[in-house]
């Protein structure tokens, strides 16, 4: 028996040396270089100590890097991947000055998206800072995605945008257009396709409203929104339990059934109820020929803009072939603001805004899916004032603008 | 599909059917003990090796069984089975027809249970390959299963040198998860061995055989409810490494294909009987696309863990007057690598490698006609290495457990029998090591690597009884009765303390009852 132990203890001790481990192989790692640059109208300004960060499209996560004295930021051992990279730079009033002269703060910010980073490589890449001072009017929130908890009885009935005044000033929103922009794909889907029209001097909406009024006829005073809603009606007391709102505050509704019957078209009972208590917003666009309405897309984006006349230059969407699809060309210098709001973080190509109006865009959930869910993008607080005045965030991209809450918060930073 | 599963069912019952028409084949061996061995030799040796039954010396045996087990607790690995209930009715037998030189194995089993899982599993098992493809959500999972299990082996003496066997397999499992998301997972597990055995002289028997092995799994992934403000939490992943992961993955179909071959040679001394046997077999796990749009030219498969798998194995049996010696070492290697098509190159691209080794070396002490029945220890080795290069994500750890027990036998081997048996064992982690890398954000490594690592790099003792009875029903029935269960409490948590799903207070318990009747 000891000899056998003895035998059986070396064929064992063989045998796990016969099945010994092997090396492994290395990681394939890259690097990405950031260089900052001001463009003509900033240079000058400081930029070294500015947080510079990517985010890594396919698994959401994020990485913050300083840049050094050269203004340089260096992402060292990531994975090979897609990335969106930013930055963004305040400038307080008196820094601002020196390059608008305006005494205004001054946000300048930078993106650059879909960066493929393969295994490896050393990506070396440019940002360069730009900006404008933000409008007076903003898009505050948009609740695009439908609700939650309501045994589908609501669905995207209960959607609305809000406009703010960001400014000390009582803005005007008689005549303005609000344009919902196309193509109604937003990422979310793998077989999704890109647009691929020029994003430079227009950009193209699928429905477009106008904001009733002769000129004064409805102010918006500092620091009050006023809500559009596709229905003005209370869907909390239609269903208590569900994610949704109470849409008969709205100071607007939109109802499009007697206009596309005008037109010899036919509308949508269904989806599209008149409250007529509320003003009712002009149509101008509606892209769908029968049983169409003003809901927003799941990933709405939105511009609101000042034209002195209805624009009526189309153009085909050229993805589309088993139909004709047609959007309005809105010009891009007629636009007060507008929001990129797409499906997920990795759904860049798809932005239908140029980078002067949205260096980036937002999303609900960086992987998507997140129509039903009653969430809503709303726009960031960057300071109340003492008088009790929220100033929202507006530094012209999104990506850092807005963020995302539950339940939708209609008129939440109306001043009391 | 339909013809293969009644032709095995048949076979398997007529395998039973000739236990019953004849003599009490099970009752050759003496008590609980000697039968459990009986039936572990048949699954260590003979099951790989169906031209090898013809010298089995264990002779015949059959058996109607039924047993409920259960398991409970928050030690347990967090991806994993957090409870389990299940019931289990099995028949099992070898039959020997000499004048024929035919000898048959068949055996039916069924189970019927739920369980409860942990997050990030929509695929009910981890994979045992070591493939790092399976679904996931972060929601955790209630199932019911249930298994149909059928195995067949035929031997035939083709000589006074030469037996040819083969062997059938036939497992299909079934897990239906019941809460959102939903999966109705259906595995299909099937494979053929054939073998044959040459003797050389009285003392050397070599045997050859070769296997396929398919195992083809189809998922039905829905949600039936909306999720309201938590969807991320029923939000579809595809896991493909450590980090790495498809993000809405498709519906899709897996084929691990496993082609193999297996050896062992055979040498007779005296009473001692030494079996090696090494098997060997590649796999490749694909993963195809349920469904291919012809206009955006997808490929049907999107993803392949390719392996390699190797086992070696040595059976030692000696028979004294007093007693005998039994050990047994196993050892199995797996190296393995995934990989994932990228549509843009239009290749598959290597993210993943795995190797993992694990040995066990049993050895025990049995006394015939004693009350301390039986004495054994076991020493199981565990040595697991991961690695995704996406992300330079690394996971390594080394784990032993030892395990001493003891059996006392009680009573009368021919009447009213006893068997009071006890074991204790401890787990102890050698070395761990997890460097994330570039991973160190991705959820992959919070939520589930880190976890993980937590439960596999603890320490934890385990402490079991086992009671067991035996009477004969008739001249020719023996039944048993068999009472068993364990529990296992941590004592040392050595890495990531607080991203641990369990804490020291916590343990996990099994309890099973089984009633089995001999024939």
């Amino acid at each position: 028996m000891r000899k056998f132990n003895f035998t059986f203890a070396l064929i064992a001790l063989g045998s796990l040396l016969a099945f010994s481990a092997c090396e492994k192989q290395a990681p394939e790692l890259s690097i990405i270089q950031v260089t900052l640059k001001a463009s003509a109208a900033f240079n000058g300004v400081t930029l070294s100590n500015i947080p510079v960060e990517i985010t890594n499209t396919v698994d959401n996560t994020k990485k913050v890097v300083l840049t050094n004295p050269a203004g340089v930021a260096k992402f060292e051992d990531i994975a090979p991947s897609t990335y969106n990279i930013s930055s963004s730079l305040e400038l307080s009033p008196e820094i601002a000055f020196n390059y608008t002269g305006f005494n205004k703060a001054v946000t300048i910010n930078a993106t650059l998206s879909s960066i493929t980073v393969l295994p490896l490589q050393t990506s070396v890449q440019t940002l360069t800072l730009d900006g404008k001072a933000g409008g007076d009017l903003v898009i505050k929130e948009v609740y695009s995605l439908g609700a939650a908890n309501d045994g589908y009885a609501i669905m995207f009935k209960d959607q609305f945008f809000e406009i703010y005044n960001n400014s000390d000033e009582v803005q005007y929103l008689d005549k303005l257009y609000v344009a919902f922009l196309g193509p109604t794909k937003a990422g979310q889907n793998a077989n999704d396709v890109v647009l691929g029209l020029p994003l430079t001097s227009v950009v193209y909406a699928s429905k477009i409203l106008q904001f009733p009024g002769t000129g004064t006829q409805y102010p918006i005073q500092p620091g009050m929104g006023a809500v559009v809603a596709i229905n003005a009606i209370n869907y909390k007391e239609l269903k208590p339990l569900a994610v949704t709102v109470d849409n008969t505050k709205a100071k607007f509704d939109t109802y499009a059934i007697t206009w596309l019957q005008s037109l010899g078209r036919t509308g949508s009972t269904f989806f599209d109820v008149d409250n007529p208590d509320v003003p009712t917003m002009n149509c101008i666009f509606l892209n769908i020929q029968n049983n169409g309405f003003f809901n927003m897309d799941d990933y709405a984006s939105i511009a609101l803009v000042r034209l002195s006349a209805n624009p009526t230059e189309t153009i085909q969407d050229p993805t589309v072939t088993t139909s004709q699809i047609f959007y309005t060309k809105i010009p891009v210098t007629a636009i007060i603001d507008g929001v990129d709001i797409l499906a997920k973080s990795s759904s860049a190509a798809f932005k239908r805004l140029p980078a002067n109006i949205d260096s980036g865009f937002s999303y609900a959930q960086a992987n998507g899916s997140a129509n039903y869910t009653g969430k809503s993008l709303r726009r960031k607080i960057s300071k109340t004032l003492p008088t009790g005045r929220v100033v929202v965030m507006d530094t012209n991209n999104s990506t850092v603008d807005l963020e995302v809450v539950t339940p939708p918060t209609p008129y939440s930073y109306d001043k009391k | 599909m339909k013809k293969r599963q009644l032709l095995i069912i048949v076979i398997s019952l007529l395998c039973t059917q000739r236990s019953f028409a004849g003599v009490s084949d099970s009752l050759n061996v003496t008590d609980i003990i000697e039968r459990s061995l009986q039936r572990e030799e048949y699954y260590n040796t003979y099951a790989k090796l169906p031209s090898m039954l013809r010298f089995w010396d264990k002779g015949d045996f059959a058996l109607i069984s039924s047993g409920y087990s259960s398991s409970k607790g928050d030690y347990t690995h967090p991806q994993l089975l957090f409870s389990r209930n299940l019931l289990e009715i099995k028949t099992e037998s070898v039959k020997t027809l000499s004048k024929k030189g035919l000898r048959f194995f068949g055996s039916v089993a069924y189970t019927n249970g739920n369980a409860s899982t942990g997050e990030w599993n929509l695929s009910y098992y981890l994979p045992s390959n070591g493939s790092p493809f399976y679904y996931m959500v972060e929601q955790e999972g209630t199932w019911k299963t249930q298994s149909y299990d059928f195995n067949v082996a035929i031997q035939k003496s083709l000589s006074n040198r030469l037996s040819a066997g083969v062997a059938f397999k036939y497992l299909g499992d079934l897990n239906f998860r019941t809460f959102d998301t939903r999966n109705e997972s259906y595995t299909l597990d099937m494979q053929i061995l054939p073998s044959i055995t040459m003797s050389f002289g009285e003392k050397s028997f070599a045997t050859m055989g070769l296997f396929f092995n398919r195992v083809k799994n189809e998922s039905a992934i829905r949600n039936k409810y909306q999720h309201g403000t938590e969807p991320e939490r029923y939000h579809l992943f595809l896991n493909q490494g450590l980090g790495t992961w498809d993000n809405s993955p498709s519906q899709m179909r897996t084929i691990d294909a496993r082609y193999g071959a297996v050896a062992s040679f055979r040498y007779l001394k005296g009473s001692k009987i030494m079996d090696f046997i090494y098997s060997i077999y590649i796999a490749d796990e694909d993963w195809l696309l349920k469904s291919v749009s012809t206009l955006q030219e997808r490929k049907e498969n999107i993803a392949r863990y390719s392996y390699f798998c190797q086992d070696f194995a040595v059976r030692y049996r000696e028979n004294r007057e007093s007693g005998s010696w039994i050990s047994n070492l196993d050892i199995k290697n797996i190296l393995g690598t995934g990989a994932v098509y990228k549509e843009t190159v239009g290749l598959f691209q290597d993210n993943y490698e795995l190797f993992k080794i694990k040995a066990n070396l049993y050895l025990a002490y049995l006394r015939e006609r004693s009350l301390l029945r039986r004495v054994s220890a076991n020493i199981n080795f565990d040595n697991t290495g991961q690695n995704d290069f996406n992300y330079g994500h690394t996971i390594d750890y080394n784990n032993l457990e030892g395990t001493l027990s003891a059996d006392l036998s009680l009573g009368s081997i021919e009447r009213l029998n006893f068997i009071i048996g006890g074991y204790g064992s401890y787990k102890m982690n050698i070395s761990g090591k997890h460097n994330p890398m570039a991973a160190s954000g991705n959820f992959y490594n919070t939520q589930i690597a880190m976890p993980a690592f937590a439960y596999h790099t603890s320490n934890f003792y385990r402490v079991g009884l086992v009671l067991g009875t035996e009477f004969n029903l008739r001249e020719s029935q023996r039944v048993e009765v068999n009472l068993k269960g364990d529990f296992i409490k941590p004592v040392s948590i050595s890495n990531y303390e607080s991203s641990a799903s369990f804490t020291l207070e916590d343990n996990y318990m099994n309890i099973s009852v089984n009633l089995v009747f001999n024939f």
